[in-house]
Formats: structure tokens, C-alpha cells, sequence
């Protein structure tokens, strides 16, 4: 089964993505503030993380730096959240590593559209 | 009467001496001198009688005429002729006296219309003066060298009451020279080209710097020539650093305002959302989804009326975006840091980024200093690249990049000079964000402030043309490359074809077009002088003038020349299997791809791009234009901007590459695409 994190620090943001991952079949753990998601990276292992950038600690962009500069731990497919209108967000993102970005507020459909389209595109593992 | 009684008399005295003189009988002498006494004695009767009346009626009535009409002209135009004495003098009294009537009318007129004037003259000065000294706005106005012609109060204001502000000295004691000299470039352009609207046209807003350092919002036109007089222009100026602070507070409180809408939103969406695709939860999730739906939506409720409230306060932040030039943003942010030790300077061609421009330059600096920190470099350079719709600030300099963690520090730090804002609230106003990576030379780190691109960067403004567009994102050198079956043999043995184009300017996609083409063979590492395509194209369209002044190529030199499609097709027989060159290949193969089609050939083989090939044998340093590369190494630069001379020079700086690549054990083309792509 897929293993998604999702990393924000907003409950009813994480609640409810977790219920529709969950639906779709993938196995969940959120956590909400970079720190924990680094170390939940590490011990979790997900194919994908759903990554926001504001966080308090540790921000979006640095977990994103360190976890590609992480040979253990690359791998890791990363979609960010970032906020409608700042264009510069997403490619910041991209250049720190993303592989796709995802504007806030955002259609829950496009979030499920997108996780899937990663994940069938990974090798399994 | 005089003369005829004298004439009268000297007949008689004459003809008695006459006769006196012949007689000898002195009988007949005595009764001549008798009769010579007589009419002697008749003839001074008859004279004094006339003199006197002559005297009495004319004479004496003339010489009070003539006094008073003296009166008339030197005291008194207004004195009324009285000769108070019989004369035979006629009208010439009266008129005499209806002269001087006449000479008061007039001279009253004109001291009316001139007192009437200079009062008019007075108002006008008044208001005027009034008028100048209450706007807000300084006003300079200059000659074709920049001397200053005239000056308002307010002027004095902008320019913190400078010596250098006064008649005759140069503007440029006051202003950076760049963005003042490329806006009258630009302005003398637009006149050139439609003469017609040079009165109409309202000229051209940007921001500045003082040498002093403030920030001045500047508008600039020409002004309609004065016969016998040069040209000039109006140079109108504000200082806005205030403004540009208050506007950005404003911005920063709609932006949260933004933030906190975005965060309810999502969720309410995701638990509505939820609520339907899942109908079988139980009723604790349901219980809680339904409360979160309600949360959200009483937040949503709250931060609206935040905003409508705002809104109604919002003034247009007129101020808050402005075309300003790189290098002047440069050039005063390194001023300011010369003070602390430090040295940043520009590279490459400046660009103009539209952007609040008190804020990039507070930022600018604020970057630099922390660069300096975190890896103690002095010396830092900044280069400014046109992206797609952004200019990107790039700080270079020797050491490590600077982690994420370390820049979203810098990011929530509150500096003095940013009243009350953090770092990351300016970023956010301007559009920005900032990251650091290694830069690919190794040892370099590299930063980069995005920020949006001004359409004057198409303004065709001579002498300030944009170098052409780098594309990054478009390979030519990797081009086709795949598929060639060159690949395997030794570079030192091919032969190549180096080519440039003009053109009518810089973006084919809205119609600009080639106009002359060139290439230079080149055979076992030796450009063969003998064989060279240079061809003028005619384009089918006009020839914009500011593309003229780099190429010299004019509408009536391409008027009988083949188009383009035809070109083509020669120079692909003249290219054969030979393998593509060209600096900054992307720009011209952009042009060519094209026309391929209508021209009926197909450039096949891959196209190798100098500039390409220069980044990777020379990526200590950034500057890779045709000039730099040449310069660099030791090329002579003749016929620079014509497509035969431009292919030369790419043709000697190429075998040059030859070389220096064979020297790191690069032999042939599937190794060097491979090198230059890495």
C-alpha cells in the first residue's frame, strides 16, 4: 500500500485529506511542523509527501532542501502547497527540489488527481 | 519783394558806375551821382519798410510758433497753440497744434496699453509663481546637455535644497545619468519616428535615485522646440520614499488578510467535500467535519469585513510600481555599501524590472550585507538575466551557498530602514521570493531575487538595445543531437558551418524577421577565408529604426533581395553535412525553424552553441557575450553587427574552443554534448 505524509499544520486541513487518502487506499500519517516531518521521512518512508510551506520550526522549503540532499532519503516524491498568486512560491519550490506544487485553496479533486499521478508513475518498490 | 528792390537797386548802382566810368564831361558825372544817390537813398526805404513788415507777421509769429511747439513735444503734449499775434502764417498754427492734439492721444494709448500690459504681465508672473511653488511635484526643465534651464521651490525640496540644483549645472550632478539619458534615447526615438505627436507625447514615468540617495518618482518628455532655440525637456520629479512605505503597510495588511481567507477556504472545501464522497463515516468524523464547516465559515465571515473595510480606505498605490533600471538600483545600493567596506557590482547588460523600488533597494542591500556575513566575501557581483516573464538578481560569490534554514532567519528579521517590516513582508509585496544554491562552477554560490519583468525591456531605445535574450530553457546544443551519427568522429577532422543573423529585432514570434545571413566554413580546425554565405534578405515588412542603428541595414538595400525561403534553401546546400554553429544559436535557429517549412529544407544535424560551450570551458565567469568571449580570448572584434563579421569572430573563438577542449580529452561531438550538458 502507498504511504502518503502529509505535513501541515492546519487539524482540519490534515483531517480531512487524511480521510480521502485513506479512501483512495493509501496508508497516512500527518504530522504538523517540518521538524517532525523530516524525522517522520526517516522513519515513516512514504512514497509521497503533501508538503505546505508555512509551518513554525521548519519551513516547507528547508525540509525540501535537506531531504534531497539526503541520499536515504531523496527519493521521496514531494507535492507543495503553495499559495494562489505567488507565482515565485511554486518556483522556488521546484527549484528546491518539488516535483509538482499545488495552489491553495485548491479543489479537493486535483489533489487526489495529482498524488495518483505521481504514485502510478514511481516504480514500485 | 527783398530781392527784387536789391537787385533793383545793384541794377542802378551798377549802371551809374558804368556810366561814371565812361563820361568824361563832368557836368553829365554830376547828375549821374545825383540820381545814384537818389535811388540809393529809395531802394533803403523800400527795404526797411519790408523787413519790418516781415518781421512783424512772419518772423516774430514763426519764432513763438516754434516755441511752442517745443512745449508740445518736450513738456506738454497736451498745450493748447496760441500765437497771440496777428501773422500771415496761415493754418500752420492749428496745425501744428491738432499734431500735438494727436501726438497726446497716442502717447496716452501707448501708456495705457503698456500699463495695461505690465499688469496683466504682473498676474500672470504672480500665478504662475504661485502655481510652481505649491506643486508637490519639482519641475526642472533642461537643454539637449542636460544644463539646468529652470527650477521650481519643490525642486529644492526633492533635491534636500543641493548647491548643485542651480541655472546651468547639470542634472547629472543631481540624478544618476543612466535612466535619464536612455529616457531622453528613448523619448528623441518616438519623436524621430512620428514627428507628428512629438507635442502630444506625455512622455515617459520611471524612478530614479538622487546621488543622495533618495528615491524620486520621475516623469520626463521633450519640449515643443522654440525657433532658433535647442531642444530641451521637462524633467519632473517627486520624492516618494514616504509614500512607498505607507502603500506597502496597506499591501501587507490585505496579503494576511489574503492568507487567513485561503487557509478556511481550503479546509471548508476539503470537509464539505468529504462530507459527500464519504457518506458511510461515522458520526464522530461527521459531527466533526460539520463543525469544522461552520468554524470556517464564521472565519471566512470575519476576515471579509476586515477587507471590506479596508478596501474603502484603499487610495490607488500610484507609487507603488515603477519601471527602474538595474544598474541604477546597483550603483545605489553600492554607494551606500562602499561606506561599510564592501563592493557589489554589476555584470552584464542592466535590465529593467518594474517593482516598488524603495523596497528592492533596501532588500539589495539587505542581501548584500548578509552575504558578507555568512561568508565573509567582500567583493560580491550582481547579474542580472531575463527569464520569461522575470529578471532575475543573482549575487555571486566565492564560498558556500546559504542553507534554507539560514535564509528564512534572514527572511523573519525586522531591519531598521524596513519601518516595521520583516523581510519576508517585502518579499511578498514585490512579487519575490529568495534561494541560494552552489553556483555550477565549484567553490561559487550563487542567490537569486526574482522580480518582474518591464515592458521597456522591448522599447526599442538606442543605444540602450537589450542584448539578446539567452533562452536557457531551449537547448540548441542538444538539439537533434541525439539522433546524429556524428557523434563518434574526432572533432579535430569536421567541418563546420558558423552562422549569424540579423533581424529586424528580437521576437520572431510577433513578426520579426531575418534580414541577413552569413556562415564560415570551418575544415580540420581552419576557417576556410575562401568560402564564405553572406546573403541580405529582404523581409517583407519594415526594418524598425532602432534596429537599423545596430545593423545599418536599411529598407532599400534588402528591397531587391529573395526572401528568406529562398536564402534557405541556398544555405543548406552551402551547410551540406556540416555541423551548425553559432553563438547563442537558440536566438537565431528560433528564426530559422520558422521558415523551414515554406523554405522546404530541414536543418537535420545538431546546432552547437559557442555560448554554450564558453559557459562550460569558462564558468568562473558569467559574462559569455560574443564581446566577452572574444575579448577573453585575444579574438580581434571587426564587423561587429553585420552576420559575416559576427560569424568570423564566432568562427575564430570557436577553433579556439577546438582546442581547449581536445586539452581536457574531449576528441569528439558525442563527448562534448555530453560535457556541456553537465
Amino acid at each position: 500500500m502507498p504511504r502518503v505524509l502529509i505535513v501541515d499544520d492546519e487539524p482540519n486541513i490534515v483531517l480531512a485529506l487524511e480521510l480521502l487518502m485513506k479512501r483512495d487506499g493509501y496508508e497516512t500519517l500527518s504530522v504538523d511542523d517540518g521538524q517532525k516531518a523530516f524525522d517522520a521521512v526517516r522513519e515513516f518512508r512514504p512514497d509521497l509527501m503533501i508538503l505546505d510551506i508555512m509551518m513554525p520550526k521548519m519551513d516547507g522549503y528547508e525540509v525540501c532542501q535537506r531531504i534531497r540532499a539526503d541520499d536515504q532519503l531523496r527519493d521521496v516524491s514531494i507535492i507543495m502547497l503553495t499559495a494562489k498568486g505567488r507565482e515565485v512560491e511554486k518556483e522556488k519550490g521546484m527549484a528546491l527540489g518539488a516535483d509538482l506544487y499545488i495552489t491553495k485553496p485548491f479543489s479537493t479533486r486535483e489533489v487526489m488527481l495529482k498524488v495518483r499521478e505521481i504514485l502510478d508513475r514511481r516504480p514500485e518498490r | 519783394m527783398l530781392a527784387t528792390a536789391v537787385l533793383f537797386a545793384v541794377l542802378f548802382a551798377g549802371a551809374g558806375i558804368l556810366l561814371l566810368s565812361r563820361s568824361a564831361d563832368p557836368a553829365v558825372r554830376a547828375s549821374i551821382v545825383l540820381t545814384l544817390e537818389v535811388t540809393a537813398f529809395i531802394t533803403a526805404v523800400l527795404l526797411l519798410t519790408i523787413y519790418t513788415v516781415l518781421y512783424f507777421y512772419v518772423i516774430s509769429p514763426l519764432r513763438m510758433l516754434s516755441r511752442e511747439i517745443r512745449i508740445i513735444s518736450d513738456i506738454n503734449p497736451g498745450y493748447v497753440i496760441n500765437v497771440a499775434h496777428p501773422h500771415f502764417l496761415g493754418d500752420i498754427p492749428k496745425a501744428a497744434g491738432d499734431i500735438g492734439a494727436a501726438l497726446m492721444k497716442a502717447r496716452r494709448e501707448i501708456a495705457e496699453a503698456v500699463s495695461a500690459g505690465s499688469s496683466d504681465m504682473e498676474d500672470r508672473k504672480a500665478r504662475l509663481d504661485t502655481i510652481l511653488s505649491s506643486l508637490r511635484e519639482g519641475i526642472i526643465v533642461c537643454d539637449d546637455k542636460a544644463h539646468i534651464l529652470f527650477y521650481n521651490p519643490a525642486a529644492k525640496r526633492v533635491f534636500n535644497n543641493s548647491s548643485d540644483l542651480a541655472l546651468g549645472r547639470s542634472l547629472y550632478k543631481l540624478c544618476t545619468a543612466s535612466p535619464i539619458e536612455s529616457t531622453l534615447a528613448l523619448l528623441k526615438q518616438r519623436s524621430l519616428r512620428s514627428p507628428k505627436d512629438r507635442d502630444t507625447d506625455n512622455g515617459i514615468s520611471f524612478v530614479c535615485s538622487t546621488l543622495a540617495g533618495t528615491i524620486i518618482s520621475s516623469g520626463m518628455r521633450l519640449l515643443p522646440a522654440v525657433p532658433g532655440l535647442s531642444w530641451s525637456f521637462l524633467f519632473v520629479c517627486e520624492d516618494i520614499s514616504r509614500e512607498t512605505d505607507a502603500s506597502g503597510r496597506r499591501q501587507n495588511l490585505l496579503r494576511s488578510a489574503l492568507r487567513g481567507m485561503q487557509t478556511s477556504l481550503t479546509s471548508l472545501i476539503l470537509s464539505a467535500d468529504s462530507l459527500e464522497l464519504l457518506p458511510d463515516i461515522d458520526t464522530a468524523t461527521r459531527a466533526t467535519l460539520e463543525k469544522t464547516i461552520s468554524a470556517d465559515a464564521r472565519s471566512l465571515a470575519s476576515r471579509y469585513d476586515v477587507l471590506a473595510r479596508e478596501i474603502e480606505e484603499l487610495e490607488p498605490a500610484r507609487y507603488l510600481m515603477n519601471d527602474v533600471s538595474s544598474d541604477d538600483a546597483v550603483a545605489c545600493v553600492a554607494r551606500r555599501l562602499e561606506e561599510k567596506g564592501l563592493r557589489l557590482t554589476l555584470i552584464g547588460d542592466p535590465l529593467w524590472v518594474r517593482t516598488d523600488i524603495h523596497s528592492l533597494l533596501l532588500l539589495l542591500e539587505f542581501l548584500a550585507l548578509r552575504i558578507h556575513e555568512h561568508a565573509g566575501a567582500r567583493n560580491m557581483e550582481v547579474e542580472t538575466l531575463l527569464g520569461d516573464k522575470r529578471v532575475y538578481f543573482n549575487f555571486y560569490w566565492p564560498g558556500e551557498a546559504v542553507p534554507e534554514a539560514e535564509i528564512r532567519d534572514w527572511k523573519s528579521r525586522l531591519p531598521e530602514a524596513f519601518a516595521a517590516h520583516t523581510v519576508s513582508d517585502v518579499l511578498e509585496r514585490l512579487g519575490s521570493e529568495i534561494w541560494s544554491s552552489p553556483h555550477h562552477t565549484p567553490g561559487f554560490a550563487i542567490l537569486r531575487l526574482p522580480l518582474p519583468s518591464s515592458t521597456r525591456q522591448w522599447e526599442p531605445a538606442f543605444p540602450l538595445v537589450p542584448a539578446r535574450p539567452v533562452y536557457t530553457d531551449f537547448s540548441a546544443t542538444e538539439e537533434a543531437a541525439e539522433t546524429s551519427p556524428l557523434r563518434d568522429l574526432p572533432l579535430s577532422t569536421m567541418t563546420f558551418v558558423v552562422f549569424d543573423t540579423e533581424t529586424t529585432g528580437l521576437t520572431p514570434l510577433e513578426g520579426d524577421e531575418i534580414i541577413s545571413l552569413a556562415g564560415v566554413k570551418i575544415i580540420k580546425r581552419g576557417i576556410i577565408v575562401g568560402e564564405t554565405f553572406d546573403e541580405l534578405v529582404n523581409p517583407g515588412r519594415s526594418i524598425p529604426q532602432s534596429s537599423v542603428r545596430i545593423h545599418g541595414i536599411t529598407a532599400d538595400m534588402v528591397g531587391g533581395k529573395p526572401p528568406l525561403e529562398e536564402v534557405l534553401g541556398r544555405f543548406h546546400a552551402f551547410v551540406g553535412n556540416a555541423v551548425l554553429v553559432g553563438h547563442n544559436a537558440a536566438f537565431d535557429m528560433r528564426f530559422i525553424r520558422m521558415k523551414e517549412g515554406r523554405a522546404n529544407v530541414r536543418f537535420r544535424g545538431p546546432v552547437l552553441d559557442t555560448l554554450e560551450l564558453s559557459r562550460y570551458l569558462h564558468a568562473h565567469t558569467p559574462e559569455h557575450s560574443l564581446d566577452a568571449v572574444a575579448r577573453r580570448l585575444g579574438v580581434e572584434v571587426r564587423g561587429r553587427h553585420t552576420a559575416l563579421g559576427d560569424s568570423l569572430i564566432t568562427a575564430q573563438i570557436f577553433v579556439k574552443f577546438l582546442f581547449l577542449l581536445q586539452e581536457k580529452g574531449i576528441t569528439t561531438l558525442g563527448q562534448m554534448l555530453e560535457a556541456v550538458r553537465q
